[in-house]
């Protein structure tokens, strides 16, 4: 029982140590996860401009976005990694969130021109994220 | 007796469509699928195999001696050696318990707009309602007709038209391109998600209330290769649905709200109503299993009365027991508690908790005196060792796994 105890501990040690990341692989980490939700929101969008999923499968969608995008813009902005890395990025997020609430918006009246729009900038913003992770070494 | 055999399948899709196919499996197909392709299909492999065997077994333990698997631990290991594994199980049930519940509630969320929490009650009753009203066979039959209905992944699959070459080299273990702690992490939840501890309390349970005898042995073992094989299939739909929809527009599954998109492509116009009655579907047979198997192994602990196909007034304290299992888990999601992290924490869990349900398991596979000529053979056994050694890697690494790949 003391081996087994012992092994599992060694274990999580050997574990955690892996999983200290650098700050800029952290930050990779965290474009990752707002290049996601930037591509659920465009993707719920063009099924809702189709017909293919109810409006308020797309507000809800938007709002989970919306928390979850808020929570990355606040952990990016606690990173130690240099500005010039950081600051396009924060932009980037901030401009997803604000395009996932005009698809919300757009949506909750109905107004399927104005999706596309809200969809157009998401497939921008998707591929200003590739450029940023490009330059960032990814 | 040849209809009633035939029946009896229905016990073997129940399981597999509760048991195998449920929120756990629906998560963890699609992340493995979004994150990874096809990578991470050996894991299901290696699981399924696992999971026949071990159901196999306890199919058989009961067909034989006419016992329960927890009733029978209790008998031959003590009250006081059998109450420790008994109260983690009872945690780790109660945890998953929640997360099928939850899982109703965001698929009724996903049909009506209305927020998951405010599900979480009516859900709850909704389940024991079914359980207060419905025999063991007609919990069976309804929701083994029902979960039909999950196939609709793997016709989805079917539709896409699959690299069928890479489809196949995934069930072929191999280590991972980018961020390993993920990638295991999400094996191990897969493998969690498969060899549930409950599935053998029910079917072990259900095999009694079904009146198994040694007549059903050979019934019981294609039960088991049919219904987890169903289960399984499943679950391969699942990830082959995500790694061709999710995958290539970088959708990873942080939220069910992600994998919600997965059928919208193959079928157009009921794809999102589909993927929300299929999740409904097999979290409320989860949810069915799980609270029964609580009640089950709580009454069979305690040496009270127990069975579905009784009156309440026989066994009161057996229904007692789901009435107060449904109502605290569906409490988590009442109080908002996100079911995809719930799902998450409980299949790293199940992991870790295998030993506990495998090694007295194991023992009396092999005690001669209960089971005589249907004892574990070389193959069982040899698939037990497997599984016990994986359990017990399951157990040391589940829970780092889950602080440093659970993201």
């Amino acid at each position: 029982m003391r081996n087994y105890t012992l092994a599992l501990a060694l274990a999580t040690s050997a574990l955690l140590a892996c999983q200290s990341k650098s700050p800029e692989e952290e930050i990779l980490q965290h474009s990752q996860t707002v290049s996601s939700w930037t591509a659920t929101l465009r993707f719920a969008g063009e099924q809702w401009i189709a017909n293919r999923v109810p409006a308020s499968f797309v507000q809800s969608t938007a709002e989970a976005a919306r928390e979850e995008l808020g929570k990355e813009i606040q952990e990016v902005s606690k990173s130690p990694v240099r500005p010039e890395l950081r600051s396009p990025l924060q932009k980037l997020m901030t401009d997803a969130r604000s395009a996932g609430n005009g698809l919300r918006k757009a949506v909750e009246a109905g107004d399927r021109a104005g999706a596309a729009r809200e969809v157009g900038r998401l497939v921008a913003l998707q591929g200003q994220l590739a450029t940023w992770k490009r330059g960032a070494g990814q | 007796m040849k209809m009633k055999k035939a029946a009896t399948l229905a016990l073997g899709i129940l399981t597999s469509v509760g048991g195998f196919f449920d929120v756990g499996a629906i998560a963890t197909s699609s992340q493995a699928g979004a994150l990874y392709r096809y990578q991470l299909l050996w894991a299901l492999l290696f699981g399924t195999i696992l999971v026949v065997f071990l159901v196999e077994m306890s199919g058989r333990f009961s067909a034989v001696t006419r016992q329960a698997l927890p009733d029978a631990i209790r008998q031959h290991f003590g009250f006081t050696f059998w109450l420790g594994p008994f109260v983690v199980l009872t945690i780790i049930h109660f945890l998953t318990l929640g997360a099928e519940i939850g899982g109703i509630c965001f698929a009724l969320h996903l049909l009506t707009g209305i927020r998951v929490s405010a599900w979480a009650l009516p859900v709850a009753a909704l389940t024991w309602l079914f359980l207060w009203r419905a025999t063991f066979s007609s919990i069976e039959n309804s929701t083994s007709l029902l979960g039909l209905l999950t196939l609709a992944f793997v016709v989805a699959a079917w539709r896409y038209h699959p690299p069928l070459d890479q489809v196949l080299a995934g069930f072929l273990p191999t280590l991972p391109r980018q961020d390993p702690a993920r990638y295991w992490f999400i094996a191990v939840s897969l493998l969690g998600a498969i060899i549930s501890p409950y599935l053998f309390y029910f079917y072990s349970s259900g095999a009694v209330e079904d009146e198994w005898d040694e007549s059903y042995v050979g019934v019981n073992r294609g039960v088991a290769v049919i219904g987890m094989g169903f289960g399984s299939l499943i679950s391969v739909g699942a990830i082959v649905v995500a790694a061709l929809v999710l995958a290539p527009r970088g959708i990873q599954v942080d939220d069910y709200h992600q994998a919600a998109l997965m059928l919208t492509q193959a079928f157009p116009f009921w794809g999102f109503a589909l993927f929300a009655l299929s999740m409904g579907i097999a979290c409320l047979g989860a949810s069915v299993e799980l609270a029964l198997a609580m009640a089950y192994t709580t009454a069979q602990t305690f040496g009270w009365n127990w069975g579905e196909n009784l009156d309440p007034r026989e066994d009161a304290r057996f229904c007692l027991s789901y009435t107060a299992a449904i109502l605290a888990a569906a409490l988590l999601i009442q109080f908002g508690v996100d079911p995809l992290k719930l799902t998450l924490l409980s299949m790293a869990i199940n992991a870790a908790v295998l030993p506990f349900v495998a090694i007295p398991f194991l023992l009396l596979m092999n005690d001669r005196k209960l089971l005589g000529e249907h004892r574990n053979g070389w193959i069982s056994n040899l698939v037990a060792v497997v599984t016990l050694v994986a359990a017990i890697v399951l157990a040391i690494v589940s829970i780092p796994l889950m602080i440093a790949g659970g993201g």
